[in-house]
């Protein structure tokens, strides 16, 4: 028997189109630079990027594993909590009304004002660092997750009341695994968020680190090591998004149906 | 009534409130059921036959905590204090996302229990086949097509070995072909059990086929309009072209359309 396949064209093909755009992407960069005349220290080009990031490569791979190491560890302890934290909400609520109008009310303090006050408490090695990304990761996924634990299909809930269920298997085996779809998605918008909340965390006085980079290329005015930090960034915010689709894909294949569902009702 | 004989229910008043509003769905609504009969509810949409089945399987005031019951309900299906059972194939299915469908099938029991034994595993693979959707175990719910997910949904009711199976328009997203042979099947297997039915749809045809009883309701507030007990003929593809099931269906459309008899017809628009 044929089975629907409802999923998005995976493996090498649905990379294609990707990879076309970031050769012409290159082609135009380098392009523009000769065409235009533009002066190196206001925007290096392909080939002169790559040539730096190939002799500093030890220096930049040092900081960027430092990076990694903060990002990774403080995503991971801000899921951790994060998913904790909504679970014990939605298992009483008086403990969400004392505490979530708080929480909302942090979740609006950007992280450029957390950060400096952080390392001012905890100083900026990687202990303050990873409190500073798992504040920042630790938001999407509460509300996320919050989302999830309440929005459980009436007519599931209808069932386990009349086979008799009680409140702690209905929470357990229902509730708590139709969340997962929701953390996923908090997961998703947290993993690039982490990233930046490391940057920033290593640009407030800290010796090491990506943003560590950036902060003294931007005193030298070294466009070249500035535009490395970028891309180097980039592809960690990507690798850990990619991880969590990863994670989500492997783990829980039904999501993808859930969300594809989901999405063809609206 | 003696100890397990079916289902009483007298002078049953359901009202759903909202802020400015009161809705009444059913009123002095009275019925007696015996155990072991298959009694369809058929009415037209909004008459609160949903509303009537979810009253049984006690989830009411949990779906709509707003409403408000009155009435007297007795349910005593099971010999001494024991619970009785229930089947349930609610009419939006229910499927669990993230359950294939023999899990699904096996869902009451993991979600009360969590011990599952090769047994149920065979059990609930044999009522898939049953169903006719036994190459679909392994599929999950957002893979399947209406009319599949549908039957997942009932074989997951005829699961729970069940005193009282309650169905809400179990086959209406079914195939024609298929819908047939289940409505003989459902009928044949319930009274091979001893298992009280209600049957909720408003598919005439459907409810001339497999009810040893028909309870016709009217349209909101609902009330028993007419109550039609049938003879306990064998359900197959004879009865099917027999005088009583044609009769039947019959009766059963000259009472629907002596209802709508005062709508306005099609010349009568525009005031002509």
């Amino acid at each position: 028997m044929k089975k629907l396949r409802l999923s998005h064209p995976r493996g090498i093909g649905a990379w294609i189109p990707a990879i076309i755009t970031f050769v012409v992407f290159l082609i135009a960069w380098e392009g523009l630079i000769r065409v235009a005349k533009i002066p190196p220290y206001l925007l290096p080009s392909a080939n002169a990027l790559f040539t730096r990031m190939w002799r500093d490569i030890d220096q930049l791979l040092r900081n960027l594993a430092l990076t990694t190491a903060s990002t990774m560890a403080g995503f991971f302890i801000g899921s951790v909590v994060g998913w904790s934290s909504s679970m014990i909400f939605s298992l009483n609520r008086t403990f969400e009304r004392a505490f979530y109008p708080y929480f909302i009310a942090l979740k609006s303090i950007p992280i450029v004002v957390i950060a400096p006050m952080i390392a001012l408490w905890l100083g900026t090695d990687l202990a303050g660092r990873i409190i500073v990304v798992a504040l920042s990761t630790f938001f999407p996924i509460l509300v996320n997750s919050l989302k999830g634990f309440a929005n459980i299909e009436n007519g599931l809930l209808e069932l386990a009341v009349a086979y008799r269920a009680t409140p702690r298997q209905i929470f357990f085996r229902l509730r708590l695994p139709g969340s997962l779809p929701y953390l996923f998605a908090g997961m998703k918008v947290s993993a690039v968020l982490a990233v930046v909340a490391a940057l920033v965390a290593e640009m407030m006085g800290a010796d090491s680190g990506l943003g560590f980079i950036l902060t003294v290329s931007i005193y030298r005015t070294d466009t070249e090591a500035l535009f490395c930090v970028t891309v180097l960034s980039a592809a960690l915010a990507l690798a850990i998004f990619g991880l969590v689709v990863l994670l989500e894909r492997k783990g829980f294949p039904w999501i993808q149906g859930v969300l594809l569902n989901k999405s063809m009702e609206v | 009534m003696s100890n397990c004989s079916g289902i009483v229910i007298s002078s049953l008043d359901v009202t759903f409130r909202s802020e400015n509003e009161r809705l009444e769905v059913l009123k002095n609504f009275s019925i007696t059921i015996q155990k072991g009969e298959y009694t369809v509810i058929l009415g037209p949409s909004g008459c609160g036959k949903s509303t009537f089945l979810r009253i049984l399987a006690g989830t009411l005031q949990r779906v709509i905590p707003t409403c408000e019951v009155k009435g007297n309900i007795e349910i005593k299906l099971c010999q001494g204090d024991k619970e009785y059972k229930i089947g349930l194939a609610p009419q939006s299915y229910s499927l669990v996302p993230w359950r294939t469908v023999l899990e699904n099938v096996l869902f009451p029991k993991i979600l009360t229990t969590n011990k599952i034994t090769d047994q149920d595993r065979e059990r609930a693979t044999s009522i898939l086949e049953m169903l006719g959707i036994g190459c679909f175990g392994k599929t999950y719910p957002s893979e399947l097509s209406g009319g599949i997910a549908q039957r997942a949904s009932l074989a997951r009711a005829l699961f729970t070995e069940s005193d009282l199976l309650l169905l809400d328009e179990p086959l209406n997203a079914v195939d024609l072909y298929e819908r047939e042979r289940i409505q003989s099947l459902l009928r044949n297997y319930t009274q091979k059990k001893g298992i009280t039915t209600i049957h909720v749809t408003h598919d005439i045809y459907e409810a001339a086929f497999v009810a040893s009883r028909i309870i016709l309701m009217t349209g909101r507030p609902g009330k028993v309009h007419s109550d039609i007990c049938l003879s306990p003929i064998n359900r197959d593809l004879l009865f099917r072209e027999s005088k009583t099931y044609h009769a039947l269906i019959a009766q059963l459309r000259a009472t629907f359309n002596s209802w709508t008899d005062n709508y306005i017809k099609p010349e009568d628009w525009g005031g002509q």
